[in-house]
């Protein structure tokens, strides 16, 4: 007697721990949940969409997830979160790659069941690289607390510091620039009285001084040559200014920008003379064959007075990676100032079939502009659109591609105005950019409502990075740095 | 003496930290946000002497109240003089040197008497002292040893990088307590190999978390400048262990006239330690600074022109605080020259990248309506932190300021933080009910105001353009005095009497009937310039005025030889004309 009715109450466990959906009062719209997944496309290889059901008064969510082979996930909570467990959420993608899932949602409001419509998510064949490198710091303004950068995995949610600025006392790192996504082969930029360019090739690490009585400042944005020969540099000189209205806050500007591009092996910097003039050039990167560069121009104006005018065309130039040369004639690609607009950040997908950059009504920097969107160039008609599935109301500023080119990692203010957080959306082979999803964490609503930190240029890694991390700081205290020589051509 | 001996060292610690540091004890609890959650315990507690640090924040949120602040410390430090007269008694009941015990205690009181000298400190010492208690002397030799290599890697992780004192004072202890010559040696090789191990977990923690590796060894929360090598806090770990080996050492003697010899000179060196200490290292400078932040903070005008009233400003800071309380009762026209004005630095302290100064600026920006700027300056304060904390006073600012700005998710976060603290929870639930309603934020006294008086146009923050900044404030709302008073007062201070003229010109009509002294002073001397006489004077320029800038032009022309400075500065000293004539190094 005693065993049955221990069976019983088994028996009505678990029946509670797995409520059907098909019980319940049916909603006919979709859920309210946190991050917004509905309907968006994901790569085979992702973690667990966990997420929040949003819905006022709802608790006891549970979650459906079924295949179109009739695979499903049921997924319980006591709270509002739900967490999929990691292994069989990876089984139900692989089984579905290539096609979509739907997933069911129910609550209990006021003791009753209500099941939502139940919504959609693709699942794309395309995988996704092993992670994103980003630097995690505060969104604010001329002063930094504790930061760093940091490496998530994408198929989990592991992340690992790469450097953090308690390292080496009183210092800023920016600027990571991996070859290709390659963990090997890297560029980092540690800022303050020690500081200095990290450069990790083939697990050597350099600590690099790169500023030169020829150049007019230490290098800034980085982008490696696809050889790993090469990599091209800005130099700015950046100051920042700061709004008084209530809609913006900082307007960050260059008093100078070159180009110079960084000869790795010979540790000397290439100056043609081309990209170091009195104009602006910023936002130096390479094609996919590494045969051009493009990087955005703008001639100097009085700054921070003539703020407003300040707009960047986006222009390229061959380059000869035999000796490190540019050509000699300079095309403007697209003529953003002549649309009263301004173009930041291009980015070539890695099969050279596009360029994505930022592009907004003025200035250099989009993180700080609202109206920034992003915008796909078409390499081989040379036409250029706005995605509007990718783009919100927001920011949406710093890029990058995957290394198979059909996913696109972006920073977007699009969640509360002021931290930046990275979503990925698929481009297909035509170009059709799917609806975006925001970066996957074990308890969305909780992690995100708590962290303090922005995501600051997400890029895109095939595996984890190692960063001798005792070396770097015994070279940096040690002020141990290679000198970066200089040839003008 | 044992009984009475604490209370005294209670309520003196209690006495000073109440009546002589009680703005050190705001300062101390403004510069962390103690959270009741699990993830902040979560996020110490992984990192070596996060416990304690936990611990520690925990207690120094009561320092909101300075008396419970004052409480709190006074608490710890007997119980840091009551654990280690514990130990001393444990190994050998001989109270002629008790007195001795006291020095550590002192030593950390004088240590706390810098405002970066973390209470994270004093209990990490507090438990590293219980840890050496639970030692147990009377066990067998194994079990000592058993005893003290597991409490290490534990205490280390508790206490931190003090757990070397644990290692330290567990040597002399154990040397002390074995008789035998073979068993000492044996014992020693122990505690060798056991000091090695106390370093190898810094060495096992460098693996995981990416502080320099001697700041993991000696510790990192101690001192709010992590990276700062203050040996001077050293010198608290020290005394224990000095106290331990004269306690062993050198006996008391028998008699007992030896003993209170012995004993009346421990209480007196100790005496006279505490007295030095604090006479020496009281910093009575940094608490009028810290008195001006808290009450301008506070918003207690009263007390900040009363703490000006009884000394001099001593820095841009503490005049920038003077101005700013003139101006928000309405004295600013009458009353600015009568503390020494330096220039418009006094209203607006340059900007320096430390955790300080730029808040009181920003209390200057917010109540002018410069709402942005309020917010970065706040914003940039508490990311200079140096031990990388966060703010409960800058999430409150922030929250504000985000909240006059319409920036509602934002405004949500930081007051989401504040409702998981004790004393900041209680306003955070008032003031989330304001999200998303525009209404009832337009109806609030303060950001109501805040929203009427901020920037409509844009444009961009300049430093060099304050008096244009201003101007914009003034015109945008007639209503905004605290940016008039502001405006004629860095026009005054900049010398620019035409654009002071002008201005006055553009705004006379708030005054009434009554122009403050100083506005007339500035106009008057603007009118004998270029006139000469008062006959038609434009402004109501009192008689004493006209007749008192004609005497000071006589003794100006009088005492030109000699030192018109000087002699002038008792009758005009208080007066625009003596600034513009002979206080130097204003910012042209």
């Amino acid at each position: 007697m005693r065993r049955c009715f221990t069976g019983f109450v088994v028996l009505l466990l678990a029946l509670a721990c797995k409520p059907s959906p098909e019980n319940g009062t049916v909603s006919c719209g979709y859920p309210a949940i946190f991050p917004d997944y509905i309907g968006v496309t994901i790569p085979v290889n992702i973690a667990p969409l966990n997420f929040d059901v949003t819905e006022r008064g709802a608790d006891r969510v549970t979650a459906v997830v079924a295949g179109t082979n009739g695979d499903t996930l049921h997924c319980s909570s006591g709270d509002k979160t739900v967490r999929f467990p990691l292994k069989k959420w990876s089984a139900l993608l692989k089984a579905n790659s290539g096609d979509s899932l739907l997933i069911t949602v129910s609550v209990r409001h006021n003791g009753k069941r209500i099941v939502f419509r139940p919504f959609p998510v693709y699942v794309s064949d395309d995988s996704i690289d092993y992670g994103i490198v980003f630097r995690h710091i505060a969104p604010g303004y001329e002063v930094y607390s504790k930061m760093g950068i940091y490496e998530r995995e994408l198929s989990s949610f592991r992340q690992k510091p790469v450097y953090e600025n308690t390292l080496i006392p009183q210092t800023c790192v920016n600027c990571h620039s991996f070859r290709q996504a390659s963990p090997d082969s890297f560029v980092l930029h540690v800022r303050g009285e020690k500081g200095g360019t990290v450069l990790q090739q083939n697990g050597i690490l350099r600590y690099l001084e790169t500023k030169t009585d020829s150049t007019a400042g230490a290098f800034s944005y980085p982008c490696w040559h696809p050889s790993g020969k090469y990599i091209v540099f800005s130099i700015n000189r950046t100051f920042q200014s700061f709004h008084v209205t209530r809609e913006d806050r900082v307007e960050v500007f260059d008093r100078v920008a070159d180009i110079v591009v960084y000869d790795v092996q010979r540790n000397k910097v290439i100056d043609t003379g081309l990209l170091t003039t009195e104009d602006h050039e910023t936002y130096p990167v390479f094609s996919a064959d590494g045969r051009i560069l493009y990087f955005c121009s703008a001639p100097a104006m009085n700054m921070p007075a003539d703020y407003k005018k300040l707009r960047y065309n986006l222009c390229r130039i061959s380059f000869n990676p035999q000796d490190g040369t540019f050509g000699t004639e300079i095309e403007t690609v697209i003529d953003a100032v002549a649309l009263g607009k301004s173009i930041a950040m291009p980015v070539p997908s890695c099969d050279g079939r596009y360029i994505m950059f930022s592009i907004m009504d003025y200035g250099t920097f989009p993180i700080n502009h609202r109206e920034a969107d992003l915008a796909l160039l078409n390499m081989e008609t040379m036409e250029w659109h706005i995605p509007q599935a990718i783009n919100s109301n927001d920011v949406e500023s710093y890029h990058s591609w995957s290394s198979n080119s059909r996913w696109v990692v972006f920073a977007s203010r699009r969640r509360d105005g002021l931290f930046v957080h990275p979503y990925f959306a698929h481009v297909s082979s035509n170009g059709i950019t799917g609806k975006p999803f925001m970066l996957p964490q074990r308890n969305p609503q909780q992690f995100y409502d708590r962290l303090i930190y922005s995501y600051n240029c997400p890029e895109f890694v095939s595996g984890p990075v190692r960063l001798d991390l005792r070396q770097l700081e015994r070279k940096a205290n040690a002020m141990d740095k290679e000198q970066v020589g200089y040839e003008s051509l | 003496m044992r009984r009475i001996g604490p209370v005294i060292l209670g309520i003196a610690v209690f006495l000073f930290f109440l009546l002589c540091y009680p703005f050190h004890i705001h300062f101390h609890e403004q510069y962390q946000l103690f959270l009741f959650s699990f993830d902040y315990f979560l996020e110490l507690a992984v990192r070596p002497g996060g416990i304690a640090v936990w611990l520690a924040r925990f207690l120094t949120q009561f320092f909101y109240y300075s008396w419970a602040g004052a409480v709190v410390i006074a608490l710890l430090l007997v119980a840091v003089q009551q654990v280690f007269q514990k130990i001393l008694l444990s190994l050998d009941n001989k109270p002629a040197w008790i007195p001795l015990s006291y020095l550590l205690p002192v030593s950390l009181w004088i240590l706390l008497l810098n405002e970066n000298y973390m209470i994270a400190s004093v209990v990490s010492v507090l438990i590293t002292l219980i840890a050496v208690t639970l030692y147990p002397v009377n066990g067998t030799s194994q079990r000592r040893t058993l005893c003290y290599f597991l409490t290490l890697p534990f205490l280390y992780w508790i206490a931190g990088g003090v757990s070397i004192l644990y290692a330290v004072m567990l040597v002399i202890i154990k040397w002390s307590l074995d008789r035998d010559k073979i068993r000492k040696i044996n014992l020693l090789l122990h505690v060798l190999a056991a000091l090695a191990l106390a370093f190898s977990y810094p060495m096992l923690t460098s693996s995981f978390l990416q502080y320099p590796l001697p700041k993991l060894i000696l510790g990192i929360d101690y001192y709010r400048y992590y990276y700062y090598p203050f040996y001077f806090q050293y010198v608290a770990w020290a005394v224990p262990v000095a106290v331990l080996l004269i306690y062993l050492v050198f006996p008391a003697g028998r008699e007992k006239r030896t003993r209170l010899l012995v004993s009346v000179l421990g209480a007196a060196l100790t005496g006279a330690l505490a007295f030095a200490g604090l006479y020496f290292f009281t910093d009575r400078d940094k608490e009028r600074a810290f008195a001006y932040d808290y009450h301008v903070r506070t918003e207690n005008w009263q007390k900040v022109l009363k703490l000006a009233g009884s000394k001099a400003p001593a820095s841009d800071l503490e005049l920038s605080a003077v101005n700013l309380a003139l101006a928000k009762t309405g004295k600013m026209g009458e009353d600015l020259f009568r503390y020494t004005q330096t220039g418009v630095e006094g209203l607006f302290p340059p900007y320096r990248r430390d955790f300080v100064s730029p808040l009181i600026t920003s209390e200057v920006f917010f109540h002018l309506g410069m709402v942005n700027s309020a917010q970065r300056y706040t914003f940039d304060a508490m990311e200079a932190i140096p031990d990388f904390q966060k703010s409960a006073r800058c999430y409150k600012r922030l929250a504000e300021t985000n909240l006059i700005n319409g920036q509602y998710g934002v405004a949500g976060l930081y007051l989401k933080f504040l409702r998981q603290t004790l004393f900041y929870a209680q306003w955070a639930g008032k003031a989330q009910n304001f999200l998303d309603n525009g209404e009832r934020i337009d109806k609030h006294p303060v950001w109501g105001q805040a929203r009427r008086f901020r920037y409509r146009d844009e444009m961009l923050f300049s430093p060099d353009g304050m008096h244009t900044m201003l101007e914009i404030l003034c015109c945008q709302n007639s209503q905004n005095l605290t940016a008039r008073d502001y405006l004629f007062s860095y026009l005054l201070l900049a010398r620019d009497l035409e654009g002071f003229v002008a201005a006055f010109n553009r705004e006379s009509a708030s005054f009434g009937g009554t122009i403050p002294v100083l506005y007339q002073q500035a106009l008057a001397l603007y009118w004998v310039q270029h006139n000469e006489n008062f006959r038609q004077v434009p402004w109501n320029i009192s008689e004493e005025i006209q007749t008192r800038i004609g005497k000071f032009a006589a003794s100006y022309a009088q005492y030109t030889s000699s030192d018109p400075a000087k002699l002038l500065r008792k009758e005009y000293g208080n007066t625009y004309w003596y600034y513009v004539f002979f206080t130097k190094n204003p910012r042209p």
